[in-house]
């Protein structure tokens, strides 16, 4: 089955089972920057945007995608480049694998969560999972990116 | 998961006949469905439907079927009628990005064990809407097998009961060890104990205990409690034997009962 969807703006076709999680079609569409870890929707390795909204795409059948727009982390790569910044300052990661997932999500919550607090800040980045950093880091930098946001 | 036809109906009429006459596979969430590895010949997507909603319809809040368990966090009219008891048992759900997937139909539908909403909802007494069917009792409908296909349209909560929720978890992001909803309404107390890790039950028996009485004191909330760990079964798994089970359950029934009193 054709499958069609907008992904970072751009209309593609992809040939696969709609029961194929997302992750491994985007992936086979050349999306490798979607990053696939516990497969069970636990690490958020493997999050985008769908019609906004972020989820885990290894939980999201191909067919729900079919008409609908999903955003990677190549399509916020403006957004995402300033809040690297902030997680090179404060040496918030290592290996880098769950940058893409985690940057979407804190972007997601610059937009849901107008001034959040620390403990809302640990309980909307929850399911992200990062086992080089040990989250210290990752909660200095999406402070101070927030509040740069802010200022 | 094998899907032969993926179908993505626009009216509920149209779900309905795939569902019923065509015999399709519902994907509500599809979050635990994706796992199961099954094949099907027809899966019939739910998310085209107008059924991401709550309402506040007078004596009682209508759950649309696809509402996201994010939703029933978030929501400050489910928060305004009973509380925080939907955001307590939603919350702990893995992370956000999975509670924007999970819908509270599909959390019914498939009988989860491990679900807290379930427990919450059956210790609220809620009753589902089957479209082109009756009104159900949520607990009717766990008891009963399952008998041919149906078509879960939304969950219907009784405004006016007094609830709390109660979990224990090995960490806090994970499913429950066991949970507990307590419930004071119309007079009368519902007590449901979930992730045994079979699916919610209600403890008759701990009701009893309590009686009518509204405020009830620590030594009748632990009776209570006490009443569930013996009257309910329990099983072993991963996260807890059937022995630590039982004795968790008189104390989170304890303190749920509590909380609903306050």
């Amino acid at each position: 089955m054709i499958i069609n969807m907008k992904v970072n703006g751009k209309s593609i076709g992809v040939e696969c089972d709609p029961g194929d999680p997302l992750v491994d079609v985007l992936r086979a569409a050349g999306y490798t920057e979607v990053k696939k870890g516990c497969g069970t929707g636990n690490c958020g390795l493997c999050t985008v945007l769908l019609d906004g909204i972020p989820v885990p795409s290894c939980s999201v059948f191909a067919g729900r995608a079919a008409d609908r727009a999903i955003t990677t982390i190549r399509g916020v790569e403006k957004e995402a480049t300033e809040l690297a910044k902030f997680i090179t300052a404060e040496g918030a990661e290592q290996c880098g694998f769950c940058s893409p997932g985690f940057a979407l999500m804190v972007l997601a919550m610059r937009k849901e969560l107008s001034s959040p607090t620390d403990a809302e800040i640990r309980h909307y980045l929850a399911g992200n999972l990062c086992r080089c950093s040990g989250y210290e880091g990752h909660l200095r930098a999406v402070r101070k990116f927030l509040e740069a946001g802010r200022e | 998961m094998e899907i032969g036809r993926y179908e993505r109906p626009k009216t509920m009429d149209e779900a309905y006949s795939l569902i019923v006459k065509e015999r399709g596979l519902p994907i509500a969430g599809g979050a635990w469905t994706h796992l199961t590895m099954k094949k099907t010949a027809l899966a019939v997507d739910l998310s085209g439907l107008e059924l991401r909603y709550i309402r506040d319809a007078g004596d009682a809040m209508e759950i649309g079927a696809m509402t996201t368990a994010r939703d029933l966090e978030t929501s400050s009219l489910l928060e305004a009628a009973f509380g925080k008891v939907f955001n307590e048992a939603t919350s702990h759900l893995v992370g956000v990005q999975l509670r924007n997937v999970i819908t509270a139909g599909g959390s019914v539908a498939g009988k989860f064990g491990f679900s807290d909403l379930v427990t919450v909802l059956m210790a609220m007494n809620a009753s589902l809407r089957f479209y082109g069917g009756a009104m159900v009792d949520i607990s009717r409908f766990l008891a009963a097998p399952k008998e041919g296909p149906f078509f879960l349209e939304k969950i219907v909560v009784k405004k006016g009961a007094k609830a709390a929720f109660q979990s224990l978890r090995v960490t806090k992001n994970d499913f429950a060890v066991l949970n507990a909803g307590a419930v004071f309404a119309d007079g009368g107390w519902r007590i449901a104990v979930g992730a045994r890790p079979a699916a919610s039950w209600l403890s008759l028996s701990a009701a009893d205990a309590l009686g009518r009485e509204g405020a009830p004191t620590m030594e009748a909330a632990g009776r209570a409690g006490d009443a569930a760990a013996a009257e309910l079964s329990f099983g072993d798994d991963t996260r807890g034997s059937a022995e630590y089970r039982r004795a968790v359950c008189a104390v989170l029934v304890k303190r749920a009962v509590m909380e609903a009193s306050r």
